[in-house]
């Protein structure tokens, strides 16, 4: 792994202390011909905010159940906060779920449904009493009080599900897709509650989404999956600016790939060349063999486009402007500079529209700290 | 979606075949309030043969009979077929998909067939233990047969819809397997169960055959008493009493809809 490039280390948490809430080392879990999760290994700092990110069926959920006990793994081994969980049954792990259908009970109103945990571990009503009600005030639920899940909203579900589940006070919180079924703005207000509720409880959540905007605004790190198997782990801005992979690449935000091949390492750079023109890029993890086939990946937004001056300077591509899209606070140009087509985006700083129009030609530069260079 | 209008025809259809279905429960209502003794012929309105049946000793001990039947059969029917369903919903073993089947058979059985064989059963027992000689007992055990698969299938179809993760929910939230069956498996299962012991209830009410054949002296039920009595004529105090059968099931029917309507 390199050492993080300097601008980076104001996004970067600080760096947590104390132990461990989870060591999963080698987990593997097989259904049928399906590898749900394969050999992964994972550890997550207590009082962390994780995410688990991925398309569907990359084990992520897999994961998630297997920490709760509600599933086990074929091979390898997970220690819960410092214990082996093997012989530990999921109704008495310090842990709880919020589940993606939020699994109300539907015989039960908001107030049974949020006590259930307590009831279980039978103690005292005037206990139970106090607790339900100042976590029913924390997530705002208490005027539903005796409402039936059949009888909420969406959203209001969806903060029943968490305070049932952080009522118990559980060392760690696993969030199953929580936000998936609720609309955007919601989506977008419940991310930052959430966020808060984190802050203020310290425990550690662990929170699995295919949503790569959630998991950048959440968490402390976050651990890219696919097919079963951890692709990168790292911090959101880490995962941004210097993703490993394409898969990592194109899952978080939006990129520009361009196909090309090493012609010259020398003194910290690497120059490569592309059907688009020729890039210097700053010397990063991967091996510099002249002649190897890279990609190039770079950030619409770190396109700087301008009037069409001079070109055939490195980092530099003439272009034509095909498509022009104004979205508000920014707006999307598709270009094409020698046959690779490319996107780029400039935020709308002010009310006075100074763009570029369609078939207009202009001066692409791609910035080499901007660039990313990979070698798959 | 758009709301249609049957046609004329469709309707006159329709009409006819409910009149079909239920003409002939209309003229057991109708004469069951005939004042005259016998006969078709209508004599004028009377409620005096609903008195009549109080005063009918053999009435009252058949329909004790019968409800101490429908009620002890669809206890424990109820209580085998609700672990019959929850065992086969819950827990994979070799020969599932074959019992499954096999619960299908006794509902396509004919009764009479099943009839013979239980007669058949108890009679080549019962020499060995005196609770197989025919009476209420056999009795209950022969509706306790056909009423199983029922229950079974009522209640595996509830326990079928149910979310799986609402009991892993619960295992989350700190139950052990008995709290989780107690406070969420179980009410959930029960709307489900009710239904279920209300068809059983009302399969036994109704039962003709299978009672015929398993009964013994002193165990008979209204059904039997009914058919007995036809034998000397079809007498208003018959009417009478079927009329109040159906009232039974109908409102077992009725209950059961709403139970499952409630339980969408």
């Amino acid at each position: 792994m390199t050492a993080p490039t300097p601008t980076l280390e104001k996004y970067v948490a600080p760096p947590l202390s104390g132990g461990f809430s989870i060591e999963a080392d080698q987990l593997t879990r097989r259904f049928g011909e399906v590898t749900a999760l394969d050999r992964v290994s994972v550890r997550i700092h207590e009082g962390e905010f994780f995410s688990l990110l991925g398309p569907s069926g990359c084990g992520k959920t897999t994961l998630l159940r297997m920490i709760g006990g509600l599933e086990m793994p074929d091979s390898g081994r997970l220690i819960l906060l410092g214990r082996d969980a093997a012989d530990w049954p999921a109704h008495q792990r310090p842990v709880n779920t919020v589940f993606q259908s939020y699994a109300l009970f539907p015989h039960l109103n908001v107030v049974d449904n949020v006590a259930f945990g307590l009831r279980m571990k039978r103690l005292p009503e005037s206990e139970i009493h106090r607790r339900v009600q100042g976590v029913m005030e924390m997530t705002r639920i208490r005027e539903l009080e005796r409402r039936f899940p059949a009888e909420l909203s969406g959203g209001q579900k969806q903060r029943v599900a968490l305070a049932r589940a952080v009522v118990n006070e559980p060392k760690v919180l696993l969030l199953d897709e929580p936000l998936g079924a609720l609309d955007l703005k919601l989506r977008k207000q419940l991310q930052i509650e959430l966020h808060q509720l984190q802050r203020r409880l310290g425990i550690t959540f662990i929170y699995v989404t295919h949503d790569q905007d959630e998991a950048l605004v959440m968490s402390d790190r976050i651990a890219v999956m696919n097919e079963g198997r951890i692709v990168q782990l790292d911090t959101p801005a880490q995962l941004y600016e210097r993703p490993r992979t394409r898969f990592v690449a194109e899952f978080l935000g939006a990129c520009n790939l361009i196909e090309g091949e090493i012609v010259e390492a020398a003194s910290g750079q690497i120059k490569v060349r592309s059907a688009a023109g020729m890039f210097m890029v700053a010397m990063g993890s991967i091996a510099p063999d002249i002649r190897s086939k890279v990609t190039l990946v770079i950030r619409p937004e770190r396109i700087v486009l301008s009037a069409l001056t001079q070109s055939g300077q490195p980092n530099r591509v003439s272009a034509e402007i095909n498509d022009v899209i104004y979205s508000g606070a920014e707006t999307r140009y598709s270009l094409c500079g020698g046959a690779v087509p490319f996107h780029c985006c400039l935020i709308n700083s002010s009310a006075v529209r100074d763009g570029f129009a369609v078939g207009e030609s202009v001066s692409a530069y791609f910035p080499p700290e901007s660039l990313i260079l990979l070698n798959d | 979606m758009a709301v249609n209008r049957p046609s004329l025809r469709l309707s006159l259809w329709s009409a006819l075949a409910y009149l079909f279905l239920y003409a002939p429960i209309a003229v057991v209502v109708i004469y069951s309030f005939n004042a005259a003794r016998f006969g078709a012929a209508w004599n004028g309105f009377t409620t005096h043969w609903y008195a009549a049946i109080w005063d009918n000793p053999q009435a009252l001990s058949a329909a004790r009979n019968t409800l101490l039947l429908a009620g002890c059969s669809t206890l424990i029917s109820t209580l085998l077929g609700t672990a019959l369903a929850y065992g086969w919903t819950r827990f994979h073993f070799p020969g599932r998909r074959w019992i499954s089947g096999l619960l299908h058979i006794p509902i396509f059985i004919p009764d009479i067939v099943l009839a013979v064989a239980l007669l058949l059963l108890y009679s080549l027992v019962s020499p060995w233990l005196r609770f197989f000689e025919l009476g209420l007992p056999t009795m209950v055990l022969a509706h306790v047969t056909f009423q199983i698969p029922f229950v079974a299938i009522v209640v595996r179809a509830r326990l079928a819809g149910l979310d799986p993760a609402l009991e892993e929910a619960a295992r989350d939230l700190g139950a052990s397997g008995r709290q989780k069956f107690r406070h969420v498996t179980l009410p959930l299962m029960m709307p489900g169960i009710l239904a279920a012991a209300m068809l059983a209830f009302t399969l036994s009410l109704d039962d003709f055959v299978v009672s015929f054949f398993t009964s013994g002296p002193g165990s008979t039920t209204l059904p039997i008493l009914i058919y007995s009595s036809v034998k000397r004529g079809i007498t208003p105090d018959i009417n009478a009493l079927s009329t109040l059968i159906i009232l039974a099931s109908i409102l077992g029917t009725v209950s059961v809809m709403l139970l499952q309507r409630k339980n969408r």
